[in-house]
């Protein structure tokens, strides 16, 4: 009687994930479609044009795999047209791959933590989408770092081939130095809570070092030493790039990447967007992050034992990579992704793991907060917000700063 | 729980939505309202002035929001949780509509003020007489009128004569038939009689927005359905009006191309329509929408989705300045 029970209660878990990958692939189509623009920026297409071939240079994984297909493939990849199909191709290769993870997450975590889960994997989903929908950020390499980050979150969650991590965060330093400070905490702080919480600390120890040093090692490299000889080969560059784009290259992308000419004061002035528009957002969004910051005081609050604070004080603090970031360069939306990103994948990864801690506090934040009749606004306001863009965090935000600008700061020269 | 004017019955949970909804206005506001004024067809030229457009648009939400709150407060108690959702999916329509650059200071505005004022006046069933001038007003600023709201507040007063037995709903809904219709030969004779189109969403998009949101029928049947279950073919007839009164304004503004008014009016006509009937205590509304409730709740793991998915069509593709940013100050 109790395994015929037991039957039932997996076969009503399983058909409450199959429920809900259904309502959120349409929903997901749905964000897609309203967002979607049918362009590549320069931008994107111009980083097509650097290849491995010029010398190991940062930012040519991308390029170099597209010429590889090119070579593979009987048609000429290098237009503009082809470029958009290789795009289209791995976009849904990329939103196949985000609902997999989300079907993963579902199956392993506890059934007291399916809800919780189903609304935070909706919330990460909606800004997800969009943002690599939307033509801004459309084929974006954020979107390589982000799956590339999140196979390794599945590897560690799922004990398997967990060496993998290190050539992995290598890949995604390769994709985009960046890498380092955006997406490289979801692996760190993971191996750093198996590392806390398992019996194998030499294995994750070493993992952690590795994963560390290998990505350091190529952060410096490409940062110092990359662009040595970038002038020989410029103007092949650009001609593979005006070909790949469609209203002409981006010139300050080749620049620094290709000359390593640094246009860093160039964009001094547009700091002034972040100063006007961060504050906005955060006040904005501090619903979303009292929320957060009510999850994590329990969590850490709640914990029994001195490792185990520790280990929660991590996952917390593992987002303070973001900092060199948000000091020193300006995409705040994509910096401000970055960080939604850690913190959904994280949490998913933990829930994944069966923590303990982490399912008692999100059913408990879950059920405090369901108890709201109104609740449910706040799934709402996410679609004001998306999709995420760079220097402007959002068309919203943007919106906003203007008219803050224009009636009171009067300080943006460049509008 | 505090029984304020009208028998309104307003609990603390019911202020506290009031409230968090007013929060989600003015977002909606900051989102969508982008100072532009565009040319509308207008019947007096001061209805188009900034000004006037700015203030009537305010009117409009305050007398959306005192909508809400006679149907808010008229619910009965196990039902305020749908009450809130249908407020809130009746929002997700009306907050951004008016603002969006192509329909601000649109004579819609102006209509859709008046006739929420008569459903509300049709509610608490005081000054119903109100109802015939506000009909002539309305029709004289927008003669379109008479096909959306017009249509709306003509339904009811046959429901309510329907339900009541009252001869005076067939009077009153007869002098806004005549009241509507003046209007309208008005506006004709003083050469004001021009549709006002805006082509915002492509036929293609439309199509696309029709396929995606099909589930809607779906519901929309759902519900619909029991309203003719057991009911006296008085009852049954008042319902089949109140079904048809949406087609009118539909029909015209999908056959002139203006897409985003057509996706604006079928829904917000239909979801006005159970918002009413609820605050109305028709027990046909309420039975209707609980198995819709139950549906929902049995296929759609999140029910809120069923709110948020529309508002991506609305903030995305009918009222969102959606254009690339130009790159202007890094690239090229």
């Amino acid at each position: 009687m109790g395994v015929f029970k037991l039957r039932n209660k997996l076969n009503e878990k399983k058909m409450e994930i199959i429920k809900f990958m259904g309502m959120l692939s349409v929903f997901s189509f749905a964000v897609f479609i309203t967002n979607y623009q049918y362009v590549i920026r320069s931008y994107n297409s111009t980083m097509l044009a650097l290849s491995y071939k010029y010398g190991f240079t940062s930012r040519a994984l991308l390029g170099t795999i597209y010429h590889l297909v090119n070579k593979v493939l009987p048609v000429d990849m290098l237009d503009y047209a082809m470029a958009m199909r290789f795009a289209q191709v791995v976009t849904a290769l990329f939103f196949l791959f985000l609902m997999v993870f989300a079907y993963k997450c579902l199956e392993h975590c506890e059934e007291r933590c399916l809800k919780p889960c189903e609304y935070l994997i909706f919330f990460f989903m909606i800004f997800a989408v969009s943002m690599f929908s939307g033509g801004y950020n459309f084929f974006r390499v954020d979107l390589f770092m982000v799956a590339v980050s999140m196979v390794c979150a599945l590897l560690i969650v799922c004990e398997k081939v967990e060496w993998l991590v290190v050539p992995l965060s290598a890949v995604g330093v390769m994709f985009h130095q960046g890498y380092v400070f955006m997406f490289l905490n979801i692996a760190l702080a993971l191996l750093a809570y198996k590392f806390l919480s398992n019996e194998k600390k030499v294995k994750y120890g070493i993992l952690f070092f590795l994963t560390f040093t290998v990505s350091s090692v190529l952060f410096l490299w490409f940062e110092l030493f990359s662009r040595s000889d970038g002038a020989l080969y410029y103007d092949m560059i650009v001609d593979e790039a005006r070909r790949l784009s469609e209203n002409g290259y981006h010139t300050t992308l080749l620049m620094h990447e290709v000359l390593g000419i640094d246009l860093g004061e160039a964009e001094e002035s547009l700091r002034k967007i972040n100063i006007v528009q961060f504050p906005v957002f955060t006040l904005l969004f501090l619903p979303y992050i009292a929320i957060a910051a009510k999850f994590f005081y329990r969590l850490i609050k709640n914990a029994e034992t001195k490792v185990e604070k520790w280990k929660y004080v991590i996952v917390l603090i593992g987002a303070g990579t973001m900092l060199p970031d948000f000091a020193l360069k300006l995409d705040y939306g994509r910096w401000i992704f970055a960080v939604m990103t850690y913190y959904s994948v994280v949490i998913l990864s933990l829930c994944m793991m069966k923590d303990k801690n982490v399912g008692e506090e999100l059913t408990y934040c879950f059920q405090s907060l369901s108890s709201k009749p109104w609740i449910f606004l706040l799934l709402l306001v996410p679609i004001l917000f998306i999709p995420f863009w760079d220097v402007d965090i959002n068309g919203f935000v943007q919106h906003v700063g203007i008219w803050l600008d224009s009636h009171f700061l009067n300080w943006y020269e460049f509008q | 729980m505090s029984r304020g004017c009208f028998g309104l019955r307003m609990e603390k949970n019911d202020r506290m939505f009031l409230v968090m909804l007013a929060f989600f206005a003015i977002l909606c506001m900051s989102r969508f309202y982008d100072h532009a004024l565009y040319f509308h067809p207008a019947s007096f030229p001061v209805l188009q002035s900034y000004s006037m457009v700015v203030l009537v648009t305010t009117a409009y939400y305050v007398v959306l929001f005192m909508f809400y709150a006679v149907c808010v407060g008229k619910v009965l108690g196990v039902n305020k949780k749908l009450m809130y959702y249908l407020v809130v999916f009746c929002s997700v329509f009306t907050f951004p509509m008016f603002l969006q650059a192509n329909y601000f200071g649109t004579m819609d505005v102006y209509a859709c003020f008046f006739t929420l004022m008569g459903v509300c006046l049709v509610i608490l069933e005081r000054g119903e007489w109100i109802v015939s001038l506000l009909g002539f007003v309305s029709a004289c600023i927008c003669p379109m009128f008479v096909f959306s709201g017009g249509c709306l507040l003509i339904v009811f007063l046959f429901y309510k004569g329907c339900k009541k037995e009252k001869k005076k709903y067939g009077c009153i809904g007869l002098l806004l038939g005549v009241a509507e219709a003046m209007g309208f030969l008005i506006s004709y004779f003083r050469g004001s009689l021009s549709m006002d189109v805006q082509v915002t969403v492509s036929l293609r998009n439309f199509v696309l927005m029709v396929i995606l949101m099909s589930p809607y029928l779906l519901m929309a049947v759902t519900c619909f359905k029991c309203f003719f279950r057991d009911v006296p073919r008085k009852m049954k007839i008042a319902y089949m009006m109140i079904l048809v009164g949406g087609i009118p304004s539909v029909a015209m503004y999908a056959l002139r191309g203006d897409f985003a008014r057509t996706v604006f009016y079928v829904f917000a006509y239909y979801v006005v329509v159970l918002l009413t009937l609820m605050a109305m205590r028709d027990e046909k509304a309420e039975i209707g929408l609980l198995i819709l409730k139950g549906e929902i709740l049995r296929w759609v793991p999140i029910p809120a989705v069923v709110v948020v998915y529309p508002f991506l069509f609305m903030t995305l593709w009918i009222s969102g300045a959606h254009e690339l940013i130009v790159e202007t100050v890094l690239g090229q």
